[in-house]
């Protein structure tokens, strides 16, 4: 695949993964179109080396998750301020349980709130399993493929992770009631 | 899991579906574990299986294809050393050390020394070649 065309075809196809991948990842909108751009520039400069759809999606992960790495080690050298409250928020309401008023829209905002800090003190490994697992149904086996990780440690780091999601969760409720 | 005259699993039906729990299911799920965790876990589910909204740019798959090079960079190829020719022509060097050894006789001519000489020589060689492979290990 060398064609102008072909690869645009191949960035349609995948844009809608990489930019969610790397919105959950990343816990932020800001600059994900750059990273994005990054992830397709770096399969590009890799595609001479596939023969096959299924290598190259694999590559495309990977390369999703190194993006996601760099940035996150980018952040750390800038120490920056990382906000999880996204402006642009609002996918959460179409969840089970936010019905159409307003104080049940801001309890959804607050829980989603809550699972996106949960997920970013996540460790990385446990992260990548649950957004890939989760968000883009992908199976066990893609995982260890991707991650490059034994099929029962992809089970357990996604049975830890999502523990370990919901005692965050429940303790931020408990902190929330106490508080009240 | 309890039963005070609410049963949990018509509880937690009633939470897949959406409905609103009413008088004695909700004074249940308030002090039921089982419910509050299995309402937990479905609704956690539910969060991480949303795919976020994203707005992508209708240009951005055009512009990314316009800004990769015009071919892609070739990949410097990491030159693996191949040994199999060296391991093969020592191979075939004993070999023939091995017949020659077996057919001279055991004299002091000027063959046996050469013979001698050619296993040295080839025995060193595996020494330098071989060495630093199983010192880095």
């Amino acid at each position: 695949m060398h064609g102008e065309s072909q690869f645009e075809d191949v960035v349609r196809e995948h844009q809608g993964f990489v930019f969610r991948t790397l919105v959950r990842l990343t816990g932020s909108r800001e600059h994900v179109e750059d990273l994005a751009q990054e992830v397709f520039l770096r399969l590009y400069r890799g595609m001479g080396s596939f023969r096959g759809d299924a290598k190259m999606t694999t590559y495309l992960y990977r390369i999703t998750l190194n993006v996601v790495q760099d940035e996150w080690k980018r952040r750390k050298k800038e120490q920056s301020h990382t906000s999880f409250d996204d402006p642009d928020e609002g996918w959460e309401e179409r969840l089970p349980g936010a019905g159409g008023d307003a104080e049940q829209i801001l309890s959804g905002k607050q829980r989603m709130a809550g699972l996106e800090r949960a997920l970013a003190e996540l460790s990385e490994v446990e992260r990548q399993v649950i957004v890939m697992f989760h968000q883009e149904e992908l199976t066990y086996e893609k995982i260890a493929e991707v991650l490059s990780l034994p099929l029962n440690t992809v089970r357990t780091h996604l049975h830890r992770g999502r523990k370990k999601l919901k005692e965050r969760l429940r303790e931020g409720r408990a902190a929330c009631t106490t508080t009240a | 899991m309890h039963d005070d005259g609410v049963n949990c699993r018509a509880v937690q039906q009633a939470l897949r579906e959406g409905r609103e729990l009413i008088g004695e299911q909700s004074v249940h799920f308030d002090e039921c574990e089982a419910c509050r965790d299995a309402y937990m876990d479905a609704w956690l589910t539910a969060a991480l299986d949303a795919k976020p909204e994203v707005a992508i740019p209708a240009d951005f798959a055009a512009r990314v294809a316009a800004m990769a090079p015009a071919r892609p960079e070739k990949r410097a190829r990491v030159r693996t050393p191949r040994y199999w020719g060296v391991i093969s022509a020592m191979a075939i060097v004993t070999v023939i050390l091995i017949v020659c050894f077996a057919s001279s006789k055991p004299a002091n001519s000027w063959v046996s020394l050469v013979l001698v000489m050619l296993v040295t020589a080839e025995i060193a060689g595996l020494a330098l070649w071989l060495g630093p492979t199983w010192i880095r290990r």
